[in-house]
């Protein structure tokens, strides 16, 4: 349909502000962690748009700070483990549903995926106080497990996407051959999706690399810590702004780069070749 | 090498019947072919073979062995796919010897074995790539190779060559004509196209929704047609069937087409007889109605008519005519040479030793049932 | 019998690998409902528990803590709800449209969800302090790019329930916003032009087009953005967390139950009374919308 100027005006001015909207917190972000003291503690003076002393201070202050290495790492071994957890148990089943269409087998899976709209909110104190009893909190098996609750209906749910995606031809001509179901699924299947199984996989990376409830609530009484909940630790003990920004740098530059490498990843043909 | 039979075995999928009682018995290095239009259940029959789907009732046999309990791996099968099915992630040679790897097939046997379908297939200087990169021709022949290390007791072809263009399925046509004459190995093929199944097979079986229409030679399903549906189906351009009746005349029997009447020949009056002014579907094939003038005088003046030419095909060698016989449409082969031009009328006769008479109400052939003279 | 077994016996492989996935799932959310049910209906009276009893809901009902948190959650769910849904549609129709650069453009508006949310909270903790904070100084209209002086005196962001709220509201809607915009986007992208087009020749005003073409196309994409949204709204935790720590909802209730109060028995009762509320408007949503998309497809 013909664009009148107005609309177009319209479409201009609606266009910059939502890029504004989206940019500004951002564009302060990386201000913030940048900043030098005298550019946040102004002393009722006017806070400046780009920082007097423009310095990575904050980030060399990260550096040599051993909560902030152990809460990364800590973030990176829940994370992993997560991943490992969910991938492990939600892609087999996802090839069941997806591959043996037995009664019941969509009632199942619209089951299991639908496991994720449950509150994490509501789960997190019945899981807190049965973890308490088996000893999980305070640990980052514990923090993993409750991550992988949340993240094995993602993962089944992308991986049936994946494994529709791929002939059924495939399977039944390694069984032909002389394939047991599960020579096939794991030597041929699996090979072919790895592709978007990667994707999955840092899907559920990120997923618990960001998760703040399971873990505020599992590790706030012990010594241990990830990443967003040392966030909230020092945010409760000294807001000091530039410092608190350096982090939250730290804690979304990962998200941001895979973010757009899964992107990039799903697109890739996984069956390219495979038939006709 | 194996024999393999199918007895009684019937298929339903929910309530709809696809495979209904088959009784087919495939003689150890036999190349029979399953032809039938889309939907008749080729492929379930050979799912069904290759132990991917289950017979709802009925017994397979491979070799002296009773198939059903056995699953896939075990049947000692291969079966190549319609779409190739190649492992993407495996170059040709991991392809080729997936099979042999899961047999635990020494290293050295496997190699020989890849040299070997190398050499067989013409795969030279492919094993190293990945499917993606090679052509479709090539591809299938992987397909195929990968079937035949194994040494399948039964090679199942699920229409191999249909995403190939015209010329490379010539090709690969006469290859694996080539390579059933080398193996011996027992073959069950599925194609629509008749063609490729009249110049494969040892025997071909017409199926038609579920059920076994005709299982016979070549020459025998394209001569002696058990019913309407398997002369319809066989030769091309495709017979002409024709409403007609059969009464007596002067002692003798003549089928009577409306525009013209046919005498039948003395061998088969008998079996016609009790057919006497009933309705029935006379079948006559394009190849066999000739131009009067270029055929042998000496046949009764009896079959022959006029008819009039609407199109003519050239196929360079011979033409396709489309021609009418009051009001009846009817398909000739006439020589290149003979003229034939629409709007034209010419002369026409009938090759009564050569045509066929259906019962109209269950379309057999009543010159092939059992009492009659034809079934040597 | 004979045939339950032998279907057991056919999908061997497939009972075997679903079945871990099954139970994990499965089992943690009966764990789930058996804990939180039992905690909420426990009494802790003074010669050991007493089950099923009904005192933390009579408690809570007396709480004007929790009569507060209820009201503010409702409202907080109210507004929210439509806001996420306009902010979607807003941003899906800027880039529905073909343009140059088109594909940069929506990445960047995808950008807020690859922002951890406890990273947006912070974010704002910071912008909206008080009295210093860069939002402060913009309103007091103590920046030259910003000459206008709307209030005089800075605001207390986080001294207010109603700015707190607010300011927690547009956390939650900035970060969200990306994925109502990519489902409306996706509902746009399968309304095809002819169909418009068609109308307009029949006719239809913009207006018109837009009220009964677009919108009831739309419908499917609509009620998936206010089913999923309005469940997130209700159980939104780390935006109020952090930037109303005073003013609880039901959610940042449950954390303050549990370790404030120390009574994880009330805390279960305040998550199933939320459990409840999420239910309960989801299908209300859902009945409605559907009431809705027949009356705007009638003749
Ligand atoms: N899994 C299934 N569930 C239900 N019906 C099926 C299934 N598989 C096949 N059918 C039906 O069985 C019939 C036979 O199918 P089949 O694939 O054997 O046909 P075909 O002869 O191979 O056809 P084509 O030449 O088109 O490949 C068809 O009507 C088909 O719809
Ligand atoms: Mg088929």
């Amino acid at each position: 349909m013909k664009k009148t100027r107005a609309t177009k005006w319209v479409w201009l001015t609606g266009m910059v502000v939502m890029i504004g909207i989206v940019m500004a917190p951002l564009f302060m972000m990386v201000k913030y962690s940048i900043s030098d003291r005298s550019s946040v503690v102004t002393g009722g003076a006017v806070i400046p748009l780009w920082p007097y002393h423009p310095t990575l201070e904050q980030f060399r202050a990260l550096a040599a700070m051993d909560r902030f290495a152990e809460a990364a790492l800590t973030s990176l071994e829940i994370a992993l483990l997560s991943v490992v957890i969910s991938l492990i148990i939600g892609t087999p089943a996802a090839y069941a549903l997806v591959r043996h269409r037995f009664p019941g087998a969509l009632v199942l899976a619209t089951f299991l995926i639908s496991v994720r709209f449950f509150p994490d909110i509501v789960s997190v104190i019945p899981i807190v106080e049965t973890f308490t009893t088996v000893g999980l909190v305070n640990s980052v098996a514990g923090v993993a497990m409750a991550h992988s609750l949340l993240s094995i209906p993602y993962v089944i749910f992308i991986a049936m996407g994946v494994f529709e995606a791929i002939p059924r031809d495939l399977d039944e001509q390694a069984q032909v051959l002389g394939a047991s179901k599960a020579y096939s699924f794991i030597r041929v299947i699996l090979p072919v999706a790895l592709p978007g199984l990667a994707a999955a996989s840092i899907y559920v990376f990120l997923l618990s690399w960001d998760e703040f409830i399971f873990a505020y609530f599992l590790l706030i009484f012990g010594d241990l810590s990830t990443l967003p909940v040392l966030l909230q630790k020092i945010l409760s003990w000294t807001p000091q702004h530039n410092l608190l920004a350096a982090i939250s740098v730290m804690l979304s530059i990962p998200v941001i780069l895979f973010t757009f490498i899964v992107q990039k990843y799903m697109q890739t043909g996984a069956t390219a070749g495979a038939i006709k | 090498m194996a024999t393999v039979i199918f007895k009684n075995v019937c298929k339903r999928f929910g309530n709809t019947k696809v495979i209904q009682n088959l009784n087919l018995t495939v003689e150890d290095g036999e190349f029979v072919t399953l032809v039938g239009p889309s939907g008749c259940g080729k492929t379930t029959t050979l799912r069904m073979l290759a132990g991917l789907e289950e017979t709802t009732e009925g017994d397979i046999y491979i070799g002296d062995v009773h198939a059903n309990p056995v699953p896939p791996q075990k049947r000692g099968i291969a079966m190549v796919f319609q779409s190739y099915a190649l492992f993407p992630h495996m170059t040709v040679a991991e392809n080729i010897a997936f099979g042999l790897k899961l047999k635990k097939s020494p290293r050295d046997a496997i190699l020989a074995k890849i040299d070997w379908a190398v050499e067989l297939l013409n795969l030279h200087k492919l094993e190293g790539r990945l499917p993606r990169d090679l052509s479709g021709g090539q591809r299938q022949r992987v397909a195929l190779a990968r079937a035949l290390v194994l040494e399948p007791k039964v090679l199942l072809l699920d229409e191999p060559l249909s995403n190939l263009d015209a010329t490379l399925r010539l090709r690969m046509r006469a290859e694996l004509k080539r390579i059933h004459r080398r193996l011996k190995s027992t073959i069950l093929y599925v194609t629509h196209d008749q063609v490729e199944a009249m110049s494969l097979s040892d025997r071909i079986a017409i199926m038609e929704e579920g059920k076994l229409s005709q299982v016979g030679t070549p020459l025998d399903v394209y001569s002696k047609p058990d019913n309407m549906f398997v002369a319809g189906f066989i030769g091309s351009p495709s017979i002409n069937l024709i409403p007609a009746s059969i009464r007596e005349n002067d002692g003798g029997l003549i089928i009577d087409l409306g525009p013209c009447q046919c005498g039948i020949p003395e061998p088969w009056r008998e079996t016609c007889r009790p057919y006497r002014d009933r309705e029935v579907v006379f079948g006559i094939r394009p190849e066999h109605i000739h131009r009067r003038d270029s055929y042998a005088a000496d046949l009764p003046d009896i079959n022959s008519v006029d008819v009039m030419v609407e199109v003519v095909e050239p196929l360079g060698d011979r033409n396709i005519v489309e021609a009418r016989m009051d009001g009846i449409a009817l398909t000739l082969v006439t020589e290149a040479t003979a003229e034939a031009a629409p709007g034209r009328s010419m002369p026409v006769i009938f090759d009564m030793d050569r045509a066929h008479i259906f019962d109209s109400d269950t379309g057999e052939n009543i010159l092939c049932l059992p009492e009659s003279g034809r079934v040597s | 019998m004979h045939y339950l077994f032998q279907g057991i016996r056919k999908n061997l492989f497939a009972i075997l690998i679903l079945t871990p996935a099954f139970l994990y799932l499965a089992g943690f959310l009966l764990i789930i409902l058996f804990k939180v049910t039992a905690l909420a209906l426990t009494e802790a009276g003074p010669e050991g528990a007493i089950f099923p009893s009904a005192v933390n809901f009579i408690t809570l009902a007396g709480n004007p803590e929790f009569r507060e948190a209820l009201i503010r959650t409702v409202w907080f769910t109210l507004i929210g709800t439509p806001l996420e849904l306009f902010t979607g549609i807003a941003a899906a129709f800027l880039v529905v449209e073909e343009f140059r650069g088109r594909g940069i453009i929506r990445s960047v508006l995808v950008l807020p969800l690859a922002v951890p949310a406890i990273v947006t909270a912070i974010i704002l903790y910071i912008l909206f302090d008080y009295p210093g904070g860069h939002i402060n100084d913009i309103i007091t209209g103590r920046h030259s790019f910003f000459p206008f002086q709307v209030l005089s005196y800075p605001i207390n962001w986080r001294g207010s329930g109603f700015f707190a709220l607010m300011v927690s509201l547009f956390g939650k809607v900035w970060r969200d916003m990306p994925i109502s915009m990519l489902i409306i986007l996706a509902g746009l992208q399968a309304i095809n032009r002819d169909q418009l087009e068609a109308a307009a020749t029949l006719g239809a005003t913009a207006l018109q087009r837009f009220m009964r073409i677009t919108l009831p196309l739309l419908a499917p994409a609509i009620a998936t953005v206010l089913v999923l949204r309005s469940i997130e709204l209700w159980k939104e935790f780390i935006f109020p967390f952090i930037l109303a720590g005073s003013y609880p909802l039901l959610s940042t209730l449950i954390e303050r139950a549990y370790h404030e109060w120390r009574n994880p028995r009330e805390a279960s009762a305040i998550a199933l009374i939320l459990l409840l509320l999420i239910i309960l408007s989801t299908v209300l949503i859902f009945y409605t919308l559907k009431w809705l998309r027949k009356r705007l497809v009638r003749i």
